[in-house]
């Protein structure tokens, strides 16, 4: 007996299935099931409205989070549905507010009208993600758990994160039509990314971002951009990145969270605390006029909780604090060099930093790497230097 | 594939054999193009006229990736639940046939893990209890289904992907290029875990004690065959 005897005896055996019982519980199971959400181009082709209007749906950040949703803030209500899956986030014109919906990786969002607010309240450590899109703006959902990845598809995105303690904490994709994809990788920022076609713009009113191409894991390795900072690129190029750190040139920022109504108080406090560090971005209001908002922090006293930092003012100085960064990071018995590149504002502080190579000494790059921005932006002030300077770091 | 209901396989063999039909394939592919549209938006007729046309097919194919268990009903109905949740996501950049089967072939794998997460309870039979059952079922099917038990016994035995891509190529007779899709591995990776499946089957039939004892009614059977 050969197995190839055994395997036709196997062919001819085939499933008793009773399929009335199967063709009942399967069509009742899938009366109950959510209709599927179409696409927004297969609905426009029919006629069907898919329509964000003033909506505010918050994003869960981790999987399981409840998503939380703003009512609409202009009057006008819309009923917003999220998929689950690669689906597209609709909300058609059926009145009354939606008290909850959650978004999932591969949904696409059209915003037709108006803005779309989203929010992503602070779970388990996960930072708080408020963003919204303009009307006009498409996204996709690539990643929906921790880091929240967004892939910018046309329109623009406007983000305000939280510092998260390591990593990142949020991210926008964006992929140019040569099919290279470009990521701005956030820490904790307030950050709008918009883009025509290959050309984006990523105006930076706080914190750092990293531009670069979107790792396989870990952090994104690209040039870092500390605000304020107007950036232009062409996707297709990264080589493109020019900065431009004058305040006048950067977009003012704009509401991430719908206007509350008379009666009704907006719900998200953004976290103040991470790890119970105090952190520089603190909850805010924002007052002005909707096009020319302006960002008023509380009257806390928390600045004066914060130790002045104690600067770096030379080389050896930002080289050694560095090295620190990742010296419990390198494998024994190794060394890790890389030169740090930074460009100087007039002050002495940095502007703009890139090391050649990745500032990768370990497995937990990071940590090491979330140290090193720490080092570089808030502790570094060279005296007696301005332009470019190159600091050679080496960890043994 | 080659067991489908007559009128499918009828359709299926006007697309193969007779290209001299030039309207064939797109007519069928249209149309089920179009019932795969209205069904994404939740055309449940649609949806049924879908599920009535790979059904048998899924059920097969359930059937033997689960060794026969008495489970195929649910885990059917499971496959058409998700691929109706997830219809949306199908691009049509493979054949819908083959999307089906990467969704059962999935459903399936999860069933699996989790009937083995679940646990066993004294009185239920072991999987291959019906092979002892010979003695007792003198008629040649009696025989043949012993056989196909201890088989499905055997095919136990074979890690989970040599088992998959051999159910699938050798059973259902597909193509290493479509399992490469289905299970989202390399046709090289494929055609390999096919030899190594075979491999540790043709082992596992020589130390297999059952099977000696099955082989004479097999010889005989074989005698018999015109």
């Amino acid at each position: 007996m050969k197995l190839d005897d055994l395997v036709r005896d196997a062919k001819k055996d085939s499933p008793n299935v009773d399929w009335k019982s199967v063709d009942d519980k399967l069509f009742t199971r899938i009366e109950q099931e959510p209709r599927p959400v179409a696409t927004n181009d297969e609905a426009s082709e029919h006629g069907a409205r898919v329509v964000w209007i003033g909506s505010a749906i918050a994003l869960a950040a981790a999987a399981a989070a409840l998503v939380l949703v703003h009512p609409a803030s202009t009057g006008v209500d819309a009923h917003a549905q999220a998929s689950n899956g690669a689906g597209v986030v609709a909300a058609g014109d059926v009145q009354g507010h939606v008290p909850g919906a959650q978004l999932a990786r591969g949904d696409k969002i059209d915003v037709v009208d108006q803005v779309a607010y989203f929010e992503a309240p602070k779970e388990h450590g996960v930072a708080a993600v408020r963003w919204s899109a303009p009307q006009g703006s498409r996204l996709l959902v690539q990643h929906a758990a921790s880091p929240l990845v967004l892939s910018l598809e046309k329109g623009a995105a406007e983000a305000q994160v939280t510092p998260v303690p390591n990593g990142e904490a949020f991210a926008i994709d964006v992929t140019s039509s040569s099919g290279d994809v470009v990521r701005v990788a956030v820490h904790g920022t307030h950050l709008r990314v918009a883009r025509d076609g290959d050309k984006v713009t990523v105006d930076l009113t706080e914190g750092v971002v990293s531009i670069g191409a979107p790792p396989r894991r870990g952090s994104t390795i690209g040039q870092l951009v500390t605000a304020p900072a107007h950036v232009e690129l062409d996707a297709r190029d990264l080589s493109s990145v020019r900065v431009d750190h004058a305040a006048s040139a950067v977009r003012p920022a704009e509401r991430v969270t719908p206007a509350p109504r008379a009666d009704q108080e907006t719900a998200f406090v953004a976290p103040a605390m991470i790890n119970d560090q105090v952190q520089t971005l603190q909850p805010f209001d924002i007052v002005g006029q909707p096009q020319h908002m302006q960002v008023v922090r509380p009257q806390t006293n928390v600045q004066s909780m914060v130790a002045p930092p104690v600067y770096l003012t030379t080389s050896d100085d930002v080289s050694a604090a560095i090295a620190a960064c990742g010296k419990d990071d390198v494998r024994a018995g190794s060394t890790f060099t890389t030169n740090l590149s930074l460009t100087l504002k007039d002050d002495g502080t940095v502007a703009m930093a890139n090391f050649a190579p990745p500032f990768v000494p370990g497995p937990n790059q990071d940590s090491a790497r979330d140290c090193a921005a720490n080092v570089i932006y808030k502790r570094v002030k060279l005296a007696n230097s301005t332009g470019a300077v190159t600091v050679p770091i080496e960890i043994k | 594939m080659a067991e489908r209901d007559t009128e499918e396989a009828h359709q299926y063999k006007l697309v193969s054999v007779a290209p001299a039909i030039p309207y064939a394939v797109p007519q069928k592919m249209s149309e089920e193009s179009e019932l795969i549209a209205r069904a994404a938006k939740g055309d449940t007729a649609a949806f049924r006229a879908l599920y009535q046309r790979h059904r048998s097919d899924v059920a097969r194919l359930v059937y033997r990736m689960l060794s026969g268990s008495a489970d195929v009903e649910d885990v059917v109905q499971e496959v058409f639940v998700q691929v109706y949740r997830s219809l949306k996501d199908f691009r049509g950049q493979s054949k819908f046939s083959t999307w089906v089967h990467r969704v059962a072939v999935n459903v399936v794998l999860m069933h699996r893990r989790a009937a083995r997460s679940r646990p066993t309870y004294a009185e239920e039979l072991p999987h291959d209890h019906t092979v002892d059952d010979h003695s007792v079922l003198p008629d040649e099917d009696a025989e043949r289904r012993a056989r196909v038990r201890v088989f499905q016994a055997l095919l136990e035995k074979l890690a989970e992907k040599k088992r998959t891509v051999f159910v699938l190529h050798e059973l259902e007779g597909i193509s290493p290029q479509e399992i490469a899709t289905i299970v989202g591995a390399p046709v090289l990776t494929v055609r390999t875990r096919l030899f190594y499946a075979r491999r540790e089957l043709e082992a596992l039939m020589a130390t297999e004690p059952r099977l000696a004892a099955l082989r004479g009614t097999f010889a005989r059977e074989k005698e018999e065959e015109p």
